[in-house]
C-alpha cells in the first residue's frame, strides 16, 4: 500500500528530525495509520503544559488529508470540546498530496501558539480572546494547569 | 605507417565519445568522420531579439539550455598525419560566417602547432570544452541579423513564387498543360540554388552556415531546445513527492509552469481522487500552496480512455451547471444540455427535439397551471396505482423518486450562488465552501464571499450578518446530535438540481 510507505519515510524523518514541539511519538506497528504524539507549546499560555494528540491517516492517503484530534482537553478557539481543530491546511478543499506530515504539525502548533479568532471553532472562546484578552489568557493558563499533560524534562 | 596511426586515433576516439558526438566510415582507404560539438550553455542562457510592437523596438529573451551541435565533418588524407592536415568542413545553424571563420582559423592554427601529429582530439577538446570562451559568447546570443535575413529571403521568395504561379497558370491556360506541379516547382528550386550560391560566392568552403532563408531560425532553435530538454527529462531522476520513490522522467509528469514533478502513477491517482470528490475543475499541482494546473491533455495521457471519457464529461457538466441558462433533457437516453430563455417555461431540446416543461420535465403543458409536484406528493395509493397504468410504473416511480429527493434538498439544502449546485451543512459555522466549485459564501443570507477574507462577512458591523457566523442553536446545544449526521450521512450528503 502506498499510505502505508510514505507513512513509514515520514515517521522516520520525524523522528530523526527531533522536533522540539511535537514528541513522544507512539505508533502501533500493526496500524501505521494512527500516530500519537505530545505538543509542546512554547507561547503562553499553553506554554505549562503539553497536549496530546491523535493523527488519522485514512486508507487513501495521501489523496486525502489526515485527521486530528486532541486527546487533551485545552481551552482554545480553534479547537472543540470534542478535541477537533479546524486546521486550513488539512481540509478537504485545500489539502495537497505533497503535503507533508511534518508541514501539517507545523501548521498546528503555529495556530496552538497563535489562535486564529476568526474561524473559530468555539465562539465563546473566541469573543473573550478578542474582548478581553487578559481574562482569556488567564482562563487558560489556569486549564492548562489543570488538565494539561506534564511537559518532558528537557 | 599514416594508415596505422589514423585506425589507432579513430579507435581511441570512438571509445572516448558517444556515437552521437563521433561517427565514421571508410570509403576505400580513406577515413570520413562526422563530429558533433554540443555546446555547454551557462545557467540562463538566452537567445535575444528585437521583436518590432507597433512604433517600438522591444528586445527579447528567450531562455535555452541546449543548441543545436556545431558539426565537423572530416575526410582523412592518406598522408595524414605525416604530411596533410585533414579536410574538413564546419557546420552550423546558429553562428555567423564571421565567427565560424574565426573557429577554421582556430583549428588551422592548432595543426600548424602540431604538424606530423593526431590532431582531431586537439580539436574536439578544443571545440568541446573552448567554443563559447573563444568566441566570446557569454550568456547570449542575438539572432537578429539570422531573423532579418530569414524575413527577407521569404518575402523575396514568397513575391517571386507568386510570380511563377501566375506564369504557370498562364501557361496552363494556354496550353493546358497538366505539368503545373512540376513546372511551378523547377523555378522555385532554382531560386533557392541562386540564392544560395550568391550567398556563398567567395566565401570560405571550410564553413556552412545552416541558417537558410526558409526556415524561421528562432523557431527552429526553441523546438530544437524543446526536444532536447524533453529527451534529457526522459532520462533525468526525479524524487516523487506524493509516494517518495525515485523515479524516472519517462514515467514523470511535469506541472507547468511551476516544473514540480511528480509520477505518473501518483498524479493518476490524484486525478481519480478529485473524479471520485466531483471536482474536476482545475486540478491544482500537489504541491503546497502551488497554483499551476494539469494540461487536458495531460489527464488525457495519465488516465484510461474511459476514465477520461468520464473526467471529460464531468468537466462539461460542471461548467454547465456554472451557466443559469442551462438545464438537461429530461429524456433518458438523451440528457443534451439544453439552454433556456429568462422567464420561460418552456425549453426544446436542440437534440431530440422534445419540447418540455422546466419545472415537471413532462411535455410542455401551455398555460395549464404544473401539476407534476401536487398530483405526485398529495396522491393516495389508488391513485398512484392509476398514474402506473397510464403513464407506466417506471414512469411513476421517476416521478415519485424525483419528487421526494427535489423535497429532500428543498428542505435541507441551498444553492451555491455560484454554481447552483446543492450544499447541505452537517456541521460548523455559517460560512460554507462549495465542495463542486469552491466559491465561498454564507449559510444565512446567501451572498458570495470574498476569496480572500471570508469571514469579513461576519465581523463587520454594517454586514446583515454581522456576529452570525455560528447558527444560534450550536451556541444553545453545543454538541451537535449525533445521530443526526449519521442519518444525513445516509442520504449520501450530496444531491445536484439541475434545475431551479
Amino acid at each position: 500500500m502506498a499510505a502505508t510507505r510514505r507513512l513509514q519515510k515520514e515517521l522516520g524523518d520525524i523522528r530523526q528530525s527531533g522536533m522540539k514541539s511535537f514528541r513522544d511519538i507512539h505508533v502501533d506497528e500493526t496500524n501505521i495509520l494512527t500516530w500519537q504524539g505530545l505538543i509542546v507549546p512554547d507561547s503562553p499560555p499553553y506554554n505549562k503544559g503539553a497536549f496530546k494528540i491523535e493523527i488519522n491517516f485514512p486508507a487513501e492517503y495521501p489523496f486525502k488529508p489526515p485527521k486530528i484530534n486532541f486527546k487533551t482537553k485545552i481551552y482554545h478557539p480553534n479547537i472543540d470540546e470534542k478535541g477537533q481543530v479546524c486546521l486550513p491546511i488539512i481540509s478537504a478543499e485545500n489539502w495537497k498530496p505533497a503535503t507533508k506530515t511534518d508541514q501539517v504539525i507545523q501548521a498546528l502548533v503555529a495556530l496552538v501558539n497563535e489562535p486564529e479568532p476568526e474561524h473559530p471553532l468555539r465562539a465563546d472562546l473566541a469573543e473573550e480572546f478578542l474582548r478581553d484578552r487578559k481574562k482569556f489568557s488567564k482562563n487558560a493558563e489556569e486549564y492548562t494547569k489543570k488538565h494539561s499533560e506534564k511537559r518532558p524534562a528537557d | 605507417m599514416d594508415s596505422e596511426k589514423q585506425k589507432d586515433e579513430v579507435t581511441a576516439l570512438e571509445s572516448i565519445y558517444t556515437d552521437e558526438e563521433f561517427s565514421y566510415f571508410k570509403e576505400g582507404n580513406v577515413h570520413k568522420i562526422t563530429v558533433k560539438i554540443f555546446p555547454i550553455l551557462p545557467q540562463n542562457f538566452c537567445l535575444t531579439y528585437k521583436h518590432c510592437n507597433g512604433t517600438t523596438l522591444e528586445e527579447k529573451k528567450i531562455f535555452i539550455s541546449n543548441l543545436p551541435p556545431v558539426i565537423l565533418s572530416i575526410i582523412l588524407p592518406l598522408d595524414y598525419p605525416s604530411v596533410s592536415p585533414p579536410i574538413y568542413t564546419l557546420r552550423s545553424s546558429w553562428l555567423r560566417y564571421q565567427a565560424m571563420l574565426k573557429l577554421c582559423n582556430e583549428l588551422n592554427r592548432l595543426w600548424n602547432m602540431n604538424k606530423g601529429q593526431e590532431i582531431l582530439f586537439t580539436w574536439m577538446n578544443f571545440l568541446q570544452n573552448d567554443l563559447l570562451e573563444f568566441l566570446n559568447i557569454k550568456d547570449t546570443i542575438d539572432i537578429d541579423q539570422a531573423l532579418a535575413y530569414y524575413r527577407i529571403s521569404k518575402s523575396n521568395f514568397e513575391r517571386d513564387s507568386q510570380i511563377c504561379t501566375t506564369n504557370n497558370s498562364l501557361n496552363c491556360n494556354s496550353n493546358n498543360n497538366h505539368n503545373v506541379a512540376g513546372s511551378s516547382k523547377e523555378p522555385q528550386k532554382k531560386m533557392i540554388r541562386n540564392m544560395r550560391r550568391t550567398r556563398h560566392k567567395a566565401l570560405d568552403t571550410r564553413v556552412i552556415c545552416d541558417i537558410i532563408g526558409n526556415k524561421n531560425p528562432l523557431q527552429m532553435l526553441i523546438d530544437y531546445n524543446e526536444m532536447k530538454s524533453q529527451a534529457q527529462f526522459m532520462k533525468d531522476l526525479f524524487k516523487c513527492n506524493i509516494c517518495f520513490a525515485d523515479k524516472l522522467g519517462q514515467y514523470c509528469t511535469k506541472f507547468i509552469p511551476c516544473s514540480h514533478v511528480f509520477c505518473k502513477e501518483c498524479t493518476a491517482n490524484y486525478v481519480r481522487t478529485k473524479i471520485g470528490d466531483g471536482s474536476v475543475q482545475n486540478i491544482l499541482c500537489p504541491e503546497e500552496k502551488c497554483e499551476s494546473e494539469l494540461h487536458l491533455s495531460q489527464v488525457k495521457e495519465l488516465l484510461l480512455p474511459e476514465e477520461f471519457y468520464k473526467f471529460d464529461s464531468m468537466l462539461l457538466s460542471s461548467t454547465l451547471d456554472m451557466m443559469t441558462d442551462i438545464i438537461y433533457c429530461p429524456r433518458r437516453n438523451c440528457q443534451y444540455p439544453v439552454s433556456k430563455e429568462e422567464d420561460e417555461k418552456m425549453a426544446t431540446c436542440p437534440m431530440c427535439r422534445y419540447v418540455f416543461c422546466i419545472y415537471c420535465k413532462m411535455v410542455y403543458h401551455g398555460i395549464e397551471p404544473c401539476k407534476m409536484k401536487i398530483v405526485v406528493k398529495d396522491a393516495s395509493v389508488e391513485e398512484i396505482e392509476e398514474l402506473k397504468r397510464r403513464y407506466g410504473e417506471k414512469q411513476v416511480q421517476l416521478m415519485i423518486e424525483n419528487s421526494r429527493s427535489e423535497d429532500w434538498i428543498y428542505s435541507h439544502s441551498q444553492m451555491c450562488p455560484k454554481c447552483y449546485t446543492a450544499i447541505e451543512k452537517a456541521d460548523g459555522c455559517n460560512k460554507m465552501t462549495c465542495w463542486k466549485c469552491g466559491t465561498y459564501f454564507c449559510w444565512n443570507c446567501l451572498q458570495k464571499l470574498d476569496k480572500n477574507d471570508p469571514y469579513m462577512h461576519f465581523r463587520n458591523p454594517s454586514s446583515r450578518c454581522f456576529e452570525k457566523l455560528w447558527p444560534r442553536e450550536y451556541e444553545d446545544e453545543g454538541d451537535v446530535d449525533n445521530e443526526a449526521i449519521g442519518e444525513q450521512d445516509l442520504a449520501n450528503n450530496y444531491f445536484r438540481l439541475f434545475y431551479v
